[in-house]
This record gives C-alpha cells, sequence and structure tokens, in this order.
C-alpha cells in the first residue's frame, strides 16, 4: 500500500487502516485519540515485525553465534542504520534507550561535568529534562538555571545569551525541548545551537514530541546530542535512542555498565566497548528496536513535510471551533500553525480532570489533562495566578486522525462548557 | 460527598479485589481529608462525577445535564441515606449481638426479619395449645413481674445477684435446643445465679410429669435436677411414653419411685399443680423457650452470649470498645484538623 502513495499525495484515511485499533469501539461509538502526544498508535507493520522476533529468530544479539542470534544481530543493525538515516547520523552514533528520558539521562550522569559547571534548560520542559539536572544540582555537581521564556510564553534567545554572558564559560551544557509537549509550540532550536556552538556550549535536543513530525536532521542542526521515544514516533514502547556523533560519545563516560558495555574484564578492571556498545548495558529490547526501525521506515515513506501538513490542518480546525466557544481559553499562541498538532486549553469554571473525562464517557474522545509531568511551569508564580494553574486539557493529534473527528471534539467540549 | 458512598462500595469491593482497594483507600484519603476540614485531593470526585455524568450525557443529555447541575444534591441524598442504612445495620449488629436479633429486645422485635439470622431459628418458639392455659393477650409481653416463682423448683446460691427463670417443655425441640446453653450458663455463674425452672406442659397427659417434678423437688433436690436433666436429654417420643418417664424415677438412688408416684397422686400435689397453672397462665407466655434474665425476656433459643449480656457481672467490652474507637476517631479529625491543616 505505501509504495503505491510513495511519491504521491499522502491519502491519510488510507493509512488510517493501518492502526487497527482506530476500528475499536466502546459502547457503539468509534474511539476518537487525541492522545498522540503521550503516546502515538502503531502501524500494523511495526506490529508485524515485532511478531516476526517473537516467532522466527527470538535470539540474543552480540552474544551467540548460531543462526538465530545471526539474524538478531542482522535486524538490530538494519533498525540502527534505519534510525541513523532518518536523523541523518553514523550508525555506531546511534545509542538505544529505554525511552527519551533514559537518553537525558545517560547524557546526565556520563557528560564530564566538573564543580561548577552550569547547565541551562527552559522554562517548559518536561520533567525527564528537568529532573535529571536538578538531581545532579542537589548533588552539588552542576548548578542548573533557568533560560524564561517572553511574556507570550516563546523562547527568549535573548534571555539565553543573557544567561551564557552571565555564567561566563560555565555553562557546559544547554539541554532544550525542541517541541513542547504542553503547547506544541516549537523551539528555534538552530538558533539555540549556533548561539551555544559561539559559547563552546554542546546542546541536548529532547525532540519526543517534534520527531514525528520536524525534521530532525542532527549534521543540519549541528546538534551534540539528540533523545527520542520510539513509542512517540509509531514504534514501541520501551524503546529510545540518544543520537549524537562518534566525538561527542567518546567524550561521554559510562552510564550503565555491565553485560556487552565490555570488552574484557578481569577481577580488578575491565576494558570498555566500543560505542554505541559500552552504553547499552544489558540484554536489549530486541522486538522493540526492531519495530522502532519499522516505525521509522513508515514515517520516512509518509515524510514529515505530510505529517506536519496534516497535524496543522486538524489543529486549525480545533483552533477554529475551540475559539468560538465562551469561556474556553487556549494555551500558547492562537495561530495553530505555530502549535503543530497540540492543543492545549482549559474551560472557565470546569475542571480539566472533569472534562477530559466527560470527553471519554460522552463521545469515547482521548485526551490528557493535568500538567502533563510540566509542573514546574505551572508553578511558576505568574501561572499560578492564570486560568491554567490547574493544567489543562490537552488534545494532540496524529496524522491518521480525521476532520470529522476533530469537529466532534469541538462539539464536545461545546456541550461540556454549556454544562 | 461522593467521596464517602465510594469509600464505603469500594471498601467493600476491596475486600475481594485490589483494583478495588486501590480506590477505597483514595475515597479514605478523600473522606479523611474533607472530614477534617482539609481539600481532597485525589481526584476520585472528579472522576466519579464524571464517569456518571458522563454515561447519562451520552444515553439522555436532558437527564444527564439534570445529574450534572445537581449533582451534589443528589450526592448528599444518596449519603444520607447511606448514612442512615449504617446507622441502621449498626443498630441491628449491636441488638444481634446483644439480643440475639437485629430489631430490639422486646417480644415482638425478637420475631421480625434478621439478615445475620435470616432463617429465624434464634427465634423459633414452639406455641403453646393447651386448653388449661389462657392465650397470651395479644401485645403483651410475657413478664414475671408478680409470679410467685417459690412454686416452682429453684437452685438458689447463698448469694445470688441474678436471676434466670427458664420456661421450657420437655418435648419441644426449641427447649431442647437451647438446653445445653441454659445448663453451661448456670454451671458458669453457679455463685451468683439462681435459677428456677417452669415447666410448660403442652397436653393434659403430661400434667403427671409436673406433679412428680414437685414431689421429687419437695424430697430432694438434686434428684430433681437429675430427673429434670434426664427428660431434657429423652427424645420428645421417649418423653411422651409414661412408662419410660416412670422408669427414670427407679434409676435415681436418693428417692424412692413408688412413693414419689404416690405423693404425685395426692390432693396436695394437685393443688399445687393448679397454683402453678393459674402463675403460668400470668406470665403471658407465647411458647418456649422463654426465658427471663433479670428484667429482659428471650423467646426463642439464644447464643449464650445474648444470656450472659443480661447478667450483671457481665462487662460490655462492645460497648467500650465502640466508644473508646469513637473517641480515638475524634482526636484523630482533631489533630489534623487543627495541627495540619493546609
Amino acid at each position: 500500500m505505501l509504495e503505491s502513495i510513495f511519491g504521491k499525495k499522502i491519502d491519510f484515511n488510507e493509512l488510517r487502516k493501518d492502526f487497527t485499533v482506530l476500528n475499536r469501539t466502546i459502547n457503539d461509538k468509534p474511539i476518537i485519540y487525541f492522545d498522540n502526544a503521550c503516546m502515538s498508535l502503531r502501524p500494523k507493520q511495526v506490529l508485524k515485525v515485532m511478531n516476526e522476533y517473537y516467532n522466527k529468530f527470538p535470539g540474543c544479539a552480540g552474544r551467540s553465534n548460531h543462526t538465530i542470534s545471526e539474524e538478531v544481530n542482522k535486524a538490530v543493525e538494519k533498525a540502527r542504520e534505519s534510525i541513523a538515516k532518518f536523523f541523518h547520523a553514523k550508525p555506531e552514533a546511534v545509542v538505544f534507550t529505554k525511552n527519551c528520558t533514559e537518553a537525558i539521562n545517560l547524557v546526565a550522569n556520563a557528560f564530564p561535568f566538573e564543580n561548577g559547571d552550569v547547565v541551562l534548560t527552559t522554562d517548559k520542559e518536561h520533567n525527564s529534562n528537568l529532573i535529571p539536572w536538578l538531581r545532579l544540582q542537589k548533588k552539588w555537581l552542576i548548578k542548573h538555571d533557568v533560560i524564561n521564556s517572553e511574556p507570550k510564553n516563546i523562547f527568549s534567545t535573548d534571555e539565553l545569551i543573557k544567561k551564557l554572558n552571565q555564567y561566563k564559560g560555565k555553562i557546559k551544557l544547554v539541554s532544550v525541548v525542541y517541541t513542547s509537549n504542553l503547547d506544541g509550540v516549537s523551539n528555534p532550536v538552530k538558533d539555540i545551537i549556533r548561539i551555544c556552538h559561539k559559547h563552546k556550549v554542546k546542546v541536548l535536543l529532547d525532540c519526543s514530541q517534534s520527531a514525528l513530525h520536524h525534521e530532525i536532521n542532527i549534521k543540519k542542526l549541528d546538534a551534540d546530542f539528540i533523545a527520542v521515544s520510539s513509542h512517540k514516533m509509531l514504534g514501541p514502547n520501551g524503546v529510545g535512542a540518544l543520537i549524537s556523533t562518534k566525538e561527542n560519545l567518546e567524550m561521554l563516560d559510562q552510564f550503565l555498565v555491565g553485560g556487552e558495555t565490555v570488552q574484557d574484564s578481569s577481577y580488578d578492571d575491565f576494558v570498555v566497548e566500543k560505542i554505541p556498545e559500552r552504553f547499552e548495558a544489558g540484554l536489549q529490547n530486541y522486538p522493540g528496536i526492531i519495530g522502532f526501525g519499522e516505525a521509522i521506515k513508515y514515517l520516512d515513506k509518509i515524510g514529515f513535510k505530510n505529517i506536519h501538513e496534516q497535524l496543522i490542518k486538524l489543529n486549525s480546525v480545533a483552533t477554529a471551533g475551540l475559539s468560538e466557544i465562551k469561556n474556553v481559553k487556549i494555551l500558547g499562541p492562537i495561530n495553530a500553525s505555530k502549535r503543530s498538532g497540540i492543543i492545549s486549553f482549559v474551560i472557565k469554571g470546569k475542571k480539566v480532570h472533569e472534562v477530559s473525562l466527560l470527553l471519554n464517557n460522552m463521545h469515547n474522545i482521548m485526551v490528557r489533562s493535568g500538567a502533563h509531568c510540566v509542573h514546574s511551569w505551572f508553578n511558576k508564580i505568574e501561572n499560578k495566578e492564570s486560568v491554567f494553574k490547574d493544567g489543562t486539557v490537552r488534545a494532540s493529534f496524529g496524522f491518521y486522525n480525521t476532520i470529522e473527528e476533530v469537529e466532534i471534539f469541538v462539539k464536545a467540549v461545546k456541550e461540556i462548557s454549556e454544562l | 460527598m461522593i467521596c464517602f458512598i465510594a469509600l464505603i462500595v469500594f471498601g467493600i469491593l476491596g475486600i475481594f479485589s485490589a483494583t478495588h482497594r486501590k480506590i477505597a483507600l483514595e475515597a479514605f484519603d478523600c473522606v479523611f481529608r474533607k472530614i477534617t476540614l482539609r481539600k481532597c485531593s485525589t481526584g476520585l470526585d472528579v472522576r466519579i462525577k464524571s464517569s456518571i455524568t458522563g454515561r447519562f450525557l451520552r444515553k439522555n443529555p436532558r437527564t444527564g445535564k439534570l445529574i450534572y447541575k445537581h449533582f451534589e444534591i443528589i450526592s448528599w441524598m444518596f449519603t444520607i441515606l447511606l448514612i442512615a442504612s449504617l446507622v441502621w445495620t449498626g443498630i441491628s449488629g449491636y441488638n444481634y449481638y446483644v439480643y440475639g436479633n437485629c430489631n430490639g429486645p422486646s417480644v415482638d422485635d425478637q420475631s421480625g426479619l434478621c439478615l445475620f439470622d435470616p432463617t429465624g431459628s434464634n427465634a423459633e418458639i414452639t406455641e403453646c395449645d393447651n386448653e388449661d392455659l389462657t392465650a397470651q393477650t395479644e401485645g403483651t409481653e410475657p413478664t414475671i413481674e408478680g409470679i410467685d416463682l417459690s412454686l416452682f423448683p429453684t437452685y438458689e446460691p447463698k448469694e445470688s445477684q441474678d436471676q434466670l427463670v427458664y420456661v421450657g417443655c420437655y418435648t419441644c425441640s426449641n427447649t431442647k435446643k437451647v438446653n445445653p446453653t441454659i445448663n453451661e450458663l448456670v454451671i458458669k455463674n453457679k455463685e451468683s445465679l439462681k435459677f428456677t425452672f417452669i415447666h410448660l406442659l403442652f397436653t393434659r397427659e403430661q400434667d403427671y410429669i409436673s406433679k412428680i417434678e414437685n414431689c421429687l423437688y419437695e424430697a430432694d433436690k438434686a434428684a430433681f435436677w437429675k430427673f429434670h436433666n434426664t427428660l431434657m436429654q429423652m427424645s420428645a417420643e421417649q418423653v411422651k411414653d409414661k412408662e419410660e418417664v416412670l422408669g427414670i424415677l427407679n434409676k435415681i438412688e436418693e428417692i424412692k419411685a413408688s412413693e414419689i408416684i404416690f405423693c404425685s397422686n395426692t390432693i396436695q400435689a394437685e393443688e399445687l399443680f393448679q397454683k402453678q397453672l393459674r402463675e403460668i397462665n400470668k406470665i403471658n407466655l407465647e411458647g418456649t423457650p422463654t426465658i427471663f434474665v433479670n428484667d429482659q425476656v428471650f423467646i426463642g433459643p439464644k447464643p449464650l452470649r445474648v444470656y450472659e449480656k443480661q447478667l450483671s457481672t457481665d462487662v460490655d467490652w462492645f460497648g467500650i470498645g465502640l466508644i473508646g474507637l469513637g473517641v480515638l476517631i475524634i482526636l484523630i479529625m482533631i489533630y489534623f484538623a487543627v495541627f495540619k491543616r493546609e
């Protein structure tokens, strides 16, 4: 099917058929899945290759030398190559992790920090890109500081430059989110990297939300580290990757150690394995990695531009609809094209969890509510006094969602606002 | 308020399922916070409200909207009903513990429906149909007030503190059912319990048993209790057989059977028996067993604890425990409301 659409205009309704879960009904109504920022759905192609692993070659990679093991080796390395190609990196610079959080933790724990070094993040970071740094700060290893957004909640390059000058060479790493899971706004990462590199500061990008619909070319961006999660890119749970360059990875110490991370060991010492294996401790999630590789292939065939356009189209309908509803307030820019596939909102006078549960119970519309693991942003003094103080309801679209689904969603929000 | 209902419902379901146990704990946290004047932080109330109203809104939007708007009032109504139901259940539980039935101390209450005793076996009696005994006056409770108990066989310790009057018959199944309990009660409290047995004869053919008992009691009290216990252990059919009953006398060494039989046929025996009948008529009996422990009357075979609860020597640990628990809960609530206020 994909072969037939390759190079042509994408028929998203046709692609939708690959996501079998969307055929599910609850109380005789189809489900409407708008929680893609938390986890995307998987096409049957991904599930197929994962099943193949268990049915045909359920062995270990990199250890045994029998046929099944060799098949796993090949499949895993093929996946690594696909992922590397997708991010324009070298295969040996792709380290498999459990998820994006683990990838960030790898850098946090393995980066050669010295006492007094400073790490900067934005004020809209997911806990996965905040807590690792706060933990290091608590252990007196680094100082963590925040680049505050502009009043309209948009990244401030002036503030970044101000901080870089303020700490005068002490900043070793800037770790920023590419696309915020809070409001869908993307940061100007190319500018951030350019400015940081000018100050000889390394940059880590949290690309969990952006990898699905933004081109992430590590070469063009000149990023030092990129952290991604498979489950937000049509892939399986429990797999992520840290993508970097050979030089940057060589600079890192080991984080998790044990099986496969060493070439040799004695009772006194060990010889570290080459990259990327030195960072992949223990038996890996092979079906997950293979599934991740297949998901990447699937995404690559559709093309990030097509996906991005579809998400903006869906979000524009949602934004236009919700903007007309009295009492609804949207978080972030009103222009949907600046929020990719995410629309975060509140209905004044209604609790956010109540709204999400009513959407679910009335129309099977699955959205997320609360602080979306960005508690720190909601705990900012200015936000504590805003309508968003108790969190937001977040609808996040996937390219397999339809305009009809968005219209049902808008109608349902209107119904709830009138209760 | 919905959390309170959730606490009870999921608390019960939580006995059988770990998933419900988790929700019950959330509900407990929510209720505890509310009664200690703090904000419920689990969001369970929102989840329940949305879940209930969402279903109605899906099926019948008008009803759904109505429920959504008045959810707090509806929750309060159900909570009040639940609390009332719980209070009644508590009272029923207490009544069952103390009186052996859910409804209370009066005889009418004792025969009512009780969930803890669904078959009603605790209140089963064998009803009187002896024409020599007048029917019980409707609505009048059985009483031993004004009854001359000295006419009936009695065991009296030197320093009696409590009184047990046991009205039974030797051919009634319910009397036989309660008899071991009464024996145990008497043995356990032999230093303090005055015990009187009143034989309620169900047919005229059994007059002779009462007369023989009276003669035995007069001749030798120990012999009377031996005769009484033997009759209680015999089957109803055996008791109906006069020869078999009289045969017991031959086995009691302390007396001469012929003298007792002779005594039972005298005018004096008949007079005493008639006096006893007159007294029994005044008791307003419904049937057997009817047991008076001090001022409290019980009909039907109750468990031992029920009779013991009426003795002056009993300490009401159940009540003390309940009061203690109540005081402890109030103290904890005050502590959290005052010192842990958020």
